[in-house]
């Protein structure tokens, strides 16, 4: 990988002719297989050739007139045309053999050419497939490759779903047929043309009606094709506007939901599959059109055969044997002759789905590969400042983003904007970051061409926090490590993988001209994080995190992680241990009155009745909630046994009743229905009816529906929550007496749908917290909640497991585009790897603006103090420069230089005092 | 019947909300939090963001405020059963004005603020009751300022 590598072929614009661009990758292997392919037509032909001689020497006794007569196997001779003299070379004498030997001779050799030609397809076979996959893996390479370079304001009118699609779905069929490419037709056209001359040999005008009905064919085929090909093209674009319409729908689901738009989509996706329809039906009856007609002129051959032949031959012009000859040849004609027309069809048809997907990776525009060449040097730090002359930046629409801007930004400086959104500042940092191209004017750095800086200087020694930050899906230790990974630095160590890589790894990517960075090695440029290594990595990532207030969060992320006992066996272990000593410490002490744990001899007040009835938490995905409790047969058969069946039924009136009362008049969208746990809102309208049938009749005569939904409402009932008083210490009894005889007997399938709580084992359907607390956090004391967390956390530090618990955080897995963490944390952590990547200028573009101003002031304060004194305490990293348009005006008097932007242009620029004195904007909006 | 009733009784105490309908009193008292706190427990601080207003049901509370980011808390009143504290902050979804911490054992009622609005949209009868309370405060305070400015004036003059 050294600097002069070749980027020629990735700067060349695609071919627009699929077969010339397999041809220009795959020219030798083609040769190659062409080559195997005519090796292996002797034994091919000696195969279709032996049987008769079986049959006519040995078995039938050509040859074998007197006793004792011999046959010689194995005779090897060349005859030379009779224009070259006719003599003949014999090369080898052979065997005499007498027909019995003779025969199992024969029958041997047989047996061995066909051994022979079945390895000779087996691996032309496998050579062809090989052939198709590298080159299909070349291409997708070289499509992403391109996807990479593309310039970024083309990504306004791409779609990501359809860029898949074409990379993914369309590129598929390519594979089967660039194995065949060259060799089909060279090989099909080869037999055709023997079996031709072969007719064309016995009589030349039967040859003639051949060649005539062939012509035909040729002809009028292509021809009926021409709208096949265009329904081919119709259908591939609306399939790929299909993927790209269902990623729309996919991304934009909550709008639909909120406007009630979903019956639009159905009926818009409707629409679109019925287009597909339509095309793809016409395209079925046109093709089985083509094949029948091709079949009935194939058919018409032998047709035409028998009746003028057979003419010819009573008329005596044409003798029988002759005519039978022909019709024989004639059987091994059309198949080569369709599978040509086959090989053409599918030809025009790739080479057309090529073009469709060629046209959209061919952009304007393309970075030069250079501009992200890989750049395996360390990169030295930049120094002195960025020029911006007379810049002026438009959108695709022309309209001005910013113009005229003229100023100077020292690398190292800390320097702000401040301007209204679209005041042109967030356009000027975006125009420095690389991300906006400024239509005219310069940026220069120290005096040279700001975008001739190749990616590897740009994207290490400056950083960049916008405010839309997608993260891809992954744990947040590489989303946070994710910008420090240019090249690969360290040799992968291959006890770190899951599974061996395939040993030929490196010699497939090389032929299929892919990358041969190794992504299984380490990446991660420690030392730009100024550390020494991945030991020292955990205490870096906290510390920036702590820097952006997210260190926090991150614990809270880890307590409420369920983990795995099999993947983090020792932590498990260790938990548990501290589950007992928490306990203990719990017993008895003030604190007994914000957790009540469990206790297989006690009732929770503070957990459902469900869960007091189960003692445990469902294993599988399906909860095993209220509905399926109360559908259990044995658990029906407990309840009945303590007469808890009775109870409960009747704590379901009630609590049906005082349902209705105070919710009945509500809308489902009242906020008042979060409180009430035990129902839905779309429930709450069943249940009137269901109340006044189960009054009149009774537990006993009441039908078994209304019963199941009756007893359904106490399940989710908390006594400590609702404060109904529905539950005495009777009904507290006897829901411990069936706890116990639930689980006394319980059935097998029942047993592994629970995970049971018990105080020995680490439950690993509950979060971290829950199994420390191994209870329930109590209602009705204020921030319990707060301070069972606090205090959890305060016991998990005291015994050392601070560390273990941050790790199990950073494990955590954000989601696609990290949706499962807010669009604040998002932003947080943007900042904190801007921070990790020790850049040289940090550029933030109004970062942070999905947190509340106040928040937004601290964090800029407190990155505006490690900008400045990064090398105080102890830290070993160098300060750096920052560039931040600001998004809360009121910091930027923490600022050495403040830019003002107001109405595209830069209006002001100078040193808080100095604007303080002087710009009215300023003064208006930094207090 | 129930433990609610106790506290419908309760809310139905409050002048501010006693002329709702007994049904809405009790879906307040339903869905609101019955929390305890300790003597010397906050349950706000002021320049929290506001969720919840809070009856007392039984105990003392002290309303506390700071004029500055460090400056002391000087305690301006005092909170006993039936009273309806942090209403404002949830009004005007302004920070909180100020801090209450108990004073002795305190049993409260949390009302969330989306109930309270909720509550408010469907019954003018209890916005416009809001509305005097605040108007009310708002007249003691007008009172207690121009107090203290006389006071001021007078201490400025013997001063001199």
């Amino acid at each position: 990988m050294s600097e002069s590598e070749d980027y020629t072929e990735a700067n060349r614009p695609l071919d627009r002719n699929l077969l010339r661009y397999v041809w220009r990758h795959t020219r030798s292997e083609q040769m190659w297989i062409m080559f195997v392919i005519l090796a292996s037509m002797p034994t091919y032909f000696m195969v279709l050739d032996l049987p008769v001689r079986i049959i006519n020497q040995p078995i039938q006794g050509v040859g074998f007139d007197q006793v004792g007569a011999t046959a010689k196997f194995l005779d090897f001779s060349i005859s030379l045309p009779d224009f070259l003299g006719g003599q003949t070379y014999v090369l080898f004498e052979g065997f005499e053999l007498e027909r019995w030997p003779y025969l199992l001779a024969l029958s041997f050799l047989f047996l061995s050419l066909v051994c022979v030609n079945g390895l000779f397809k087996f691996y032309i076979n496998t050579y062809k497939g090989r052939l198709g996959e590298r080159m299909l893996r070349r291409m997708r390479y070289q499509l992403t490759d391109r996807v990479l370079r593309f310039p970024i304001s083309h990504f306004k009118r791409v779609k990501g779903s359809e860029v898949a699609s074409m990379v993914k779905d369309e590129i598929e069929p390519f594979g089967e047929f660039i194995g065949d490419a060259f060799v089909q037709p060279v090989y099909l056209g080869g037999q055709a043309l023997v079996a031709f001359v072969f007719i064309l040999n016995q009589s030349l005008w039967l040859g003639m009606i051949a060649v005539a009905i062939i012509a035909v064919q040729m002809t009028l085929i292509p021809y009926l094709r021409r709208r096949v090909l265009v329904l081919g093209r119709m259908r591939q674009l609306t399939a790929r506007l299909l993927s790209g319409r269902i990623g729309e729908i996919v991304d934009s689901i909550t709008s639909i939901h909120v406007n009630d738009t979903s019956n639009f989509e159905r009926a818009e996706l409707s629409s679109r599959l019925s287009k597909i329809f339509f095309i793809r039906y016409e395209l079925y009856q046109r093709k089985f059109f083509i094949k029948f007609l091709n079949n009935f002129l194939a058919q018409l051959t032998p047709f035409l055969f028998y009746v003028v032949g057979g003419y010819f031959a009573i008329r005596g012009t044409l003798n029988v044997g002759q005519l039978i000859g022909v019709i024989n040849a004639y059987k091994d004609l059309p198949s080569p002759i369709n599978g040509l027309i086959m090989w053409d069809q599918k030809r025009t048809d790739i080479n057309i789905k090529y073009a469709q997907i060629v046209e959209q990776f061919n952009v304007k525009d393309v970075a030069d590969a250079q501009v992200q060449a890989v750049n395996m040097e360390k990169i030295a730090p930049l120094e002195g400042s960025i020029q911006v002359n007379n810049l002026v930046v438009t959108d695709d629409t022309g309209s001005i983003l910013v113009q005229d801007a003229d100023f100077d930004l020292p690398i190292n400086g800390i320097t702000c904007a401040i301007g209204s959104l679209g005041s042109g500042a967030g356009a000027t940092a975006d125009a420095i970051a690389g991300l906006l191209k400024p239509s005219s004017g310069r940026l220069t750095l120290n005096g040279d061409p700001l975008n001739d800086l190749p990616q590897s200087v740009r994207g290490r020694r400056f950083a960049y926090a916008g405010s839309d930050a997608y993260l891809p899906q992954g744990t947040l230790l590489d989303s946070l490590l994710y910008v420090n990974k240019h090249v690969p630095l360290r040799p992968r160590d291959d006890a770190n993988l899951d599974e061996p890589l395939h040993p030929r790894t490196e010699l497939e990517a090389m032929a299929a001209g892919n990358t041969l960075l190794d992504y299984y090695a380490d990446w991660i440029d420690y030392d730009a994080m100024g550390i020494s290594g991945p030991e020292e990595v955990f205490g870096k990532v906290r510390d920036v995190l702590q820097l952006v207030e997210m260190d926090s969060t991150v614990y809270d992320l880890a307590l409420r992680q369920m983990l795995s006992p099999t993947d983090y066996g020792g932590l498990c272990d260790k938990l548990i241990e501290i589950r007992k000593e928490l306990r203990t410490r719990i017993e008895g002490s003030p604190l007994g009155e914000l957790v009540e744990v469990w206790d297989w001899e006690e009732f929770n007040e503070h957990a459902t009745i469900a869960e007091n009835l189960l003692f445990g938490t469902a294993t599988t995905d399906e909860d095993v909630d209220a509905q399926q409790l109360v559908e259990n047969e044995y658990m029906r058969k407990v309840l009945a046994e303590e007469k808890l069946d009775v109870t409960l039924f009747e704590m379901g009136m009630e609590l049906a009743e005082t349902a209705i009362e105070l919710f009945a008049d509500l809308s489902p969208d009242n906020p008042f229905f979060e409180q009430l746990n035990f129902m839905t809102p779309e429930q709450l309208e069943a249940y009137p009816p269901i109340l006044a049938r189960a009054k009149e009749s009774g537990f006993d005569n009441v039908n078994e529906h209304d019963r199941r939904m009756l007893m359904l409402l106490p399940f989710g009932y908390i006594e400590k929550r609702n404060r109904l008083r529905l539950l005495d210490e009777s009904i507290q009894k006897r829901v411990l007496a069936a706890r116990k005889k639930f689980h006394a007997n319980l059935p097998d399938d029942m047993q592994e749908q629970i995970s049971t709580y018990e105080l020995n084992t680490y439950n690993p359907y509950n979060s971290v917290q829950d199994n420390v607390l191994f209870g329930r956090v109590a209602y009705g004391v204020s921030n319990a909640a707060d301070q069972v967390r606090d205090l959890i956390k305060e016991f998990l530090a005291e015994k050392g497991m601070d560390d273990d618990i941050f790790q199990i955080g950073l494990e955590f897995d954000i989601g696609t585009g990290g949706k499962r963490l807010s669009e604040a944390l998002r932003q947080r952590i943007v900042l904190a790897r801007a921070m990790l990547k020790g850049a040289d200028l940090v550029v933030i573009n109004r970062g942070l603006n999905a947190l509340d101003a106040r928040a937004q002031e601290r964090l800029v304060l407190r990155v505006l103090e490690r900008a400045r004194a990064s090398s105080e305490a102890g830290r070993n990293e160098r300060p750096f420069g920052l560039f931040w348009i600001l998004a809360t005006p009121n910091s930027a008097k923490a600022f050495d230089r403040v830019l003002v932007f107001g109405k595209q242009r830069l209006v002001d620029s100078g040193t808080p005092n100095e604007l303080m004195t002087r710009n009215e904007y300023y003064q208006q909006t930094v207090a | 019947m129930n433990k609610l009733n106790e506290e419908v009784d309760l809310l139905r105490s409050i002048p501010m909300l006693s002329n709702l309908p007994s049904n809405k009193l009790k879906l307040l008292a339903f869905a609101s939090d019955r929390v305890e706190y300790s003597a010397g427990d906050v349950l706000f601080n002021q320049g929290d963001e506001a969720d919840a207003a809070y009856i007392v049901i039984s105990g003392n509370a002290d309303v506390l405020v700071s004029s500055g980011a460090d400056a002391p808390f000087s305690k301006v009143a005092e909170l006993g059963p039936n009273s309806f504290v942090g209403d404002m902050a949830i009004l005007c979804d302004i920070p909180r004005t100020a801090s209450v911490k108990a004073s002795e054992p305190l049993d409260t009622l949390r009302i969330r603020k989306d109930h309270l609005l909720d509550l408010m949209k469907e019954s003018p009868t209890l916005a416009l009751a809001i509305l005097r309370e605040l108007v009310q405060r708002l007249a003691k305070t007008t009172h207690d300022l121009s107090e203290a400015r006389e006071e001021i004036a007078d201490l400025k003059a013997s001063n001199q």
